[in-house]
């Protein structure tokens, strides 16, 4: 017998790849949906992977800026506001899309807005004060006279209903389904909320706090920090935390925030997703920002506080070298839409993009740092639909989750509005999680528009009876490296520390030196790199 | 094991055929024509179910009752001539129609509820249900007519079945309202009799057992029979469930008039001179005291704006769609404009144009003053309301919070938006559910408006049809209870009367509460909890 070769996949192949087993057994397979839509790029990829190829060619122009930021996610944006804030006009942002905004990346179709990212903001304490600044600029976050407590605005605070999720065939209230919860398995939840709270409260030797943002204020101290050489499923399995819910509930955790699964996350990182956002033991989690265009509109205000002119979109860098003695940076870099290339010569670089671009672009500095952390693929979908599907149980919420599915469920970008009727876009996320990156990558790159609009249809027609009669358009943007995976040993035990310091007069900054793909990690590096250039340019 | 003895039946008789007289005594007759008196109450009675059902759902009762009893009625015909193409085996098919019967007729209530509530096709359901039943109805008595063909002489057969069958209509349309209705209401009455039916097709295994061949397909019909008992059963369990997810059962009174638009359902009801108005099943307002309310809701909102030097002479309403604030408020001469503002124009359009609305609210909607405009009040707040200017009186009159969707329209943010129109001497009165019943729903209120940046005097007057009624009046500036009212025709307001509405009793007095704010909607869980407590 001839094995021949699996090359061509079956569209329940791609279903049970994408959805998981429990789609292998499901007899009637959905049809492809007649519903239009596309495959949607914010990065032409044929440009992106540009970069590899060491270019000879020679620029047709030199040109000295002061400072050139590269990149225009959210680290690179919150580098050029801290820089126009402090009152440098001479900069110049090179982004690589066709808009800045990198994952928090938006779209609008018929006036309706929506994320094809990033679509939320835990509203930040006092220990983010950059970031509480940025939105007091906005009208976001005001200060009560009296007490002098942060009081954000009722219109951006998410609305409520804010979660519910689809558990044996009917909507409950909340993230953990209850209903039919044995008291063991409540017990568990209950000890697993105490263990979180003690961690929220707990402190290293030296005082700083064991989980907090942004992640360069927390504890140094080794004991703490050994949670990142276990894994999220161990340190359950060592605390004989067995309940298949909680621990459904902590394997959603770690796919929505790292697409990861817990057998590979980071304990350390598992942990902080719950303890993070609180600030002291008892109080309440901080509650969410959010908007249609999700965390597209903090690009937008971004960008409308630095200026349109300073940013120039599909800008590919094809390297970034010392220049002359040392002191300056010479970056080479592709215009896409006139096919000129430059030459630009900086004072001060600050290099926003991700770090596995580092190998390709970084030539001739000393004491380079190679860090290279896996980054997890994602697919997200945008469904338009002209009214609401029907649901058995609980309303409509903001985010609504799947119980067992290797999806995230879908958030209803029309929430903040108010509209209980008509046409709403309903954003759908699949981290990849299953796989290492680069095979979930590879499945990823090879998905079509078909294969993938048929998953989505297929998992929210089952959890929506009238789903298909309501479902107008779907559109996919595939996310190769969508995020960074904060994997077990990753945070502590390799380079990611090193990796931010200044190589001369390029300083660093992006998320992934967090380890992890969080809004405040980036515009944390933004602003702190900014600083670094602002000291440096004041020596 | 010793096998029992095999009756081989003749050849052509291997498919089940009537054997009268063969062997021993024949059949029953008495406990027959039992058979056939339930039969014939059970049939009646599920007609008696789609029809009041038909009415109650879709309104308009004579056309739907007479409609429905129509096509039931010609079921039957239907079913008597399908009766001749049943040649062998009349009693199995007899059998079998009875649990056939059993379940259809015993699950409709319940699957017509269900299917009203949550499919649009409803009238085709409705009528298929109609016929199949009566079809099914139609077959039972000329099968057992036939098998009884025997044990009498075709004239004794004929008056005695035909005696039996009308006795069991009388009782069926006695029972019917004085015992089933009120008792077991419509589902589970539907229910009811089809056990009836299911006992009555285990019975028939038994009665016939005698005269079919191959008992095993009698075990096997005895088997299908308590299935469909079981599950009946079952569904008495569960019938509170099952109506919970169907309209609720239903209205105290017959309905008038009921029509469902995109938002709601609108439903009329009658009881002798008195009407009443029911929003997706929550009373509106009752005819007969609906004046105190809306004097309450409206006159010392008047006076507070009229005390604060607001010339009253342009109002809003958000919500109030039946018309009767706006009849309250036409009764000020000064008013020169009011606005409406309510989402349903199905609602709207029959506070204009439904007879019996339009009287009681006196044409208010035709008045050359008011202007209509049908719109999701916080959408229009938040967008463009500011071009139609300020208002000296804003009477704010929606449904209570029971769901997030109106949740919404009693949060702090909602409250500022209204603040944006509200002219600086202004006043605004807020309906704001029972304080006696729900409580901390009303103090909620209370506090957000006070949250939201403005002044409060919160009262309540009692209407006998609601109960103990809350309101909430607001204004930009301090301000005392109203104490004046001009000379207007009024039947419930005094100026002492209305002093007396500022006084709340110990048991509806303040308690603490949140602000009800978009990001918590904390009030739809307070009024949740504590309406479920009395209902």
């Amino acid at each position: 017998m001839v094995l021949k070769p699996a090359l061509s996949f079956t569209r329940r192949d791609v279903l049970v790849g994408l959805l998981g087993a429990s789609w292998a057994g499901c007899r009637r397979l959905p049809s492809s949906p007649e519903l239009s839509g596309e495959l949607v790029e914010t990065t032409s990829a044929a440009l992106a992977h540009r970069m590899r190829e060491r270019t000879t060619l020679v620029p047709t122009r030199t040109e000295e800026v002061p400072v050139v930021i590269l990149g225009g996610g959210i680290a690179g944006l919150a580098a050029a506001w801290w820089l126009q804030k402090s009152g440098i006009e001479r900069f110049e942002l090179l982004e690589l899309g066709r808009a800045p905004g990198g994952t928090s990346a938006s779209g609008v179709r018929d006036g309706l807005e929506f994320p094809w990212g990033a679509h939320y903001l835990p509203s930040p304490g006092d220990s983010q004060p950059e970031l509480v600044q940025f939105l007091e600029q906005f009208g976001t976050v005001s200060r009560r006279e009296a007490s002098g407590a942060l009081e954000y605005s009722e219109t951006e605070l998410c609305a409520a209903p804010k979660e519910r999720v689809y558990f044996r065939g009917i909507w409950f209230e909340g993230l953990y389904p209850r209903a039919g919860a044995s008291p063991a398995e409540l017990e568990q939840l209950g000890r697993f909320e105490r263990e979180v709270d003690t961690l929220i409260g707990v402190r290293g030797g030296d005082g700083r706090r064991a989980l907090a943002l942004p992640i360069a204020e927390c504890s140094d101290d080794p004991k703490l920090r050994a949670l990142d050489e276990l894994s999220m499923a161990e340190w359950l399995d060592r605390l004989d935390f067995d309940s298949p819910r909680l621990r459904w509930l902590v394997d959603y955790a770690c796919r929505d925030d790292f697409g990861l699964r817990p057998s590979e996350t980071s304990a350390w990182a598992g942990l902080h997703y719950f303890a993070a956002r609180t600030d002291a033991p008892d109080e309440d989690s901080a509650e969410f920002l959010t908007w249609p265009a999700g965390n597209g509109e903090l690009v937008r205000r971004l960008v409308k506080a630095v200026g349109a002119s300073r940013m120039h979109c599909e800008q590919l860098v094809l390297g970034v070298e010392p220049e002359g003695d040392g002191r300056r940076a010479r970056v080479l870099v592709l215009d896409a839409k006139s096919n000129e290339l430059r030459a630009l010569i900086a004072e001060r670089v600050i290099y926003a993009l991700p770090s596995f671009t580092r190998r390709y672009l970084l030539s001739g500095f000393e004491n380079s740092v190679d860090y290279h952390p896996p980054y997890a693929p994602w697919l997200v979908a945008n469904v338009h639909l002209k009214d609401r599907p029907r649901s058995v149980g609980f309303p409509t919420a903001w985010d609504n989750v799947i119980y067992g599915s290797n999806s995230l469920g879908y958030v209803v970008a029309t929430h903040q509005l108010h509209r209980e009727r008509g046409p709403t876009v309903w954003t759908y996320y699949l981290p990849m999680a299953d796989r290492s990156a680069a095979s979930a990558r590879a499945q990823l790159e090879s998905l079509s528009w078909a294969d993938a609009s048929s998953a989505v249809v297929a998992e929210l027609a089952s959890c929506h009876p009238d789903f298909r009669e309501h479902a107008r358009r779907v559109d996919v943007l595939k996310w190769g490296h969508g995020m960074v995976r904060p994997e077990v040993g990753t945070l502590f035990g390799g380079t990611r520390q090193a990796a931010a310091r200044p190589l001369g007069p390029v300083h660093f900054a992006h998320s992934d030196l967090s380890g992890m793909a969080l809004f405040e990690e980036a515009f944390f590096h933004g602003t702190r790199a900014a600083k670094e250039v602002l000291g440096g340019v004041r020596l | 094991m010793t096998e029992a003895p095999v009756h081989t039946p003749p050849l052509e008789a291997t498919a089940e055929r009537l054997e009268p007289g063969d062997s021993g005594p024949p059949l029953n007759a008495a406990a027959v024509l039992a058979a056939v008196f339930l039969i014939a109450t059970c049939g009646l009675i599920y007609e008696l179910i789609a029809g009041t059902l038909a009415s109650y759902v879709l309104g308009d009762s004579v056309t739907q009752f007479s409609t429905v009893i129509g096509v039931y009625l010609s079921a039957m015909g239907l079913g008597a001539w399908l009766s001749k193409f049943i040649g062998s085996g009349v009693v199995v098919r007899f059998v079998e129609i009875e649990s056939a019967v059993a379940l259809v007729g015993g699950t409709s209530a319940a699957f017509l509820f269900l299917a009203y509530s949550h499919l649009s096709f409803f009238h085709p359901l409705l009528y298929g249900t109609v016929l199949l039943i009566g079809t099914l109805v139609g077959l039972e008595i000329p099968l057992l007519m036939r098998i009884l063909k025997d044990t009498y002489e075709l004239k004794d057969l004929i008056a005695r079945v035909l005696t039996v069958d009308y006795l069991g209509a009388l009782v069926a349309s006695l029972a019917f309202p004085m015992f089933l209705v009120p008792k077991l209401g419509l589902v589970r009455g539907a229910l009811a009799v089809g056990i009836l039916n299911a006992l009555v097709a285990i019975w028939s295994t038994y009665l016939f057992a005698r005269i079919v061949h191959r008992p095993a397909r009698l075990v096997l019909l005895r088997v299908e029979a308590f299935f469909v008992l079981i599950l009946l059963l079952v569904g008495m369990v569960f019938a509170d469930e099952l109506t919970a997810l169907s309209e609720d059962e239903m209205y105290p009174d017959p309905i008038v008039f009921a029509e469902t638009s995109p938002y709601q359902r609108i439903v009329f009801t009658r009881s002798g001179s008195q009407f009443q108005l029911f929003l997706s099943s929550h009373l509106q307002f009752a005819s007969g005291d609906e004046h105190r309310y809306h004097e309450a809701l409206v006159h010392p909102g008047a006076s507070v704006a009229a005390g604060l030097g607001a010339p009253l002479e342009r109002v809003l309403v958000l919500g109030g769609g039946d018309g009767l604030a706006v009849r309250e408020i036409l009764k000020h001469d000064s008013v020169r404009k009011v606005l409406l503002v309510d989402l349903d124009p199905v609602m709207t359009t029959l506070a204009r144009d439904f007879p019996l609305l339009a009287e009681l609210n006196q044409r208010s909607l035709h008045d050359p003053r008011v202007r209509v405009t049908n719109a999701d009040a916080m959408t229009w707040l938040a967008s463009g309301a500011e071009a139609e200017g300020r208002f000296d009186l804003i009477i704010i009159d929606f449904p209570d919070p029971n769901s997030f969707s109106l949740g919404k329209l009693y949060t702090t943010r909602f409250y500022r938006l209204v603040q944006r129109v509200l002219a600086e001497n202004g006043a605004l009165v807020v309906q704001a559910t029972s304080p006696l019943i729900a409580r901390r729903s009303y103090w909620c209120v209370v506090r957000t408006i006070s949250a939201s940046g403005l002044h409060v005097q919160p009262y309540h007057a009692n209407v006998p049809s609601f109960g103990e009624w809350g309101f909430v009046l607001a204004a930009r500036r301090p301000f005392d209870p109203p104490s004046e009212l001009p000379d207007l025709e009024l039947r419930f307001l005094t100026e002492r009367t209305m002093a007396s509405l500022f006084d709340f009793p110990r048991d509806m007095s303040e308690v603490e509460t949140e602000v009800n704010r978009l990001n918590n909607q904390i009030l739809v869980q307070y009024y949740g909890a504590e309406w479920s407590r009395w209902y």
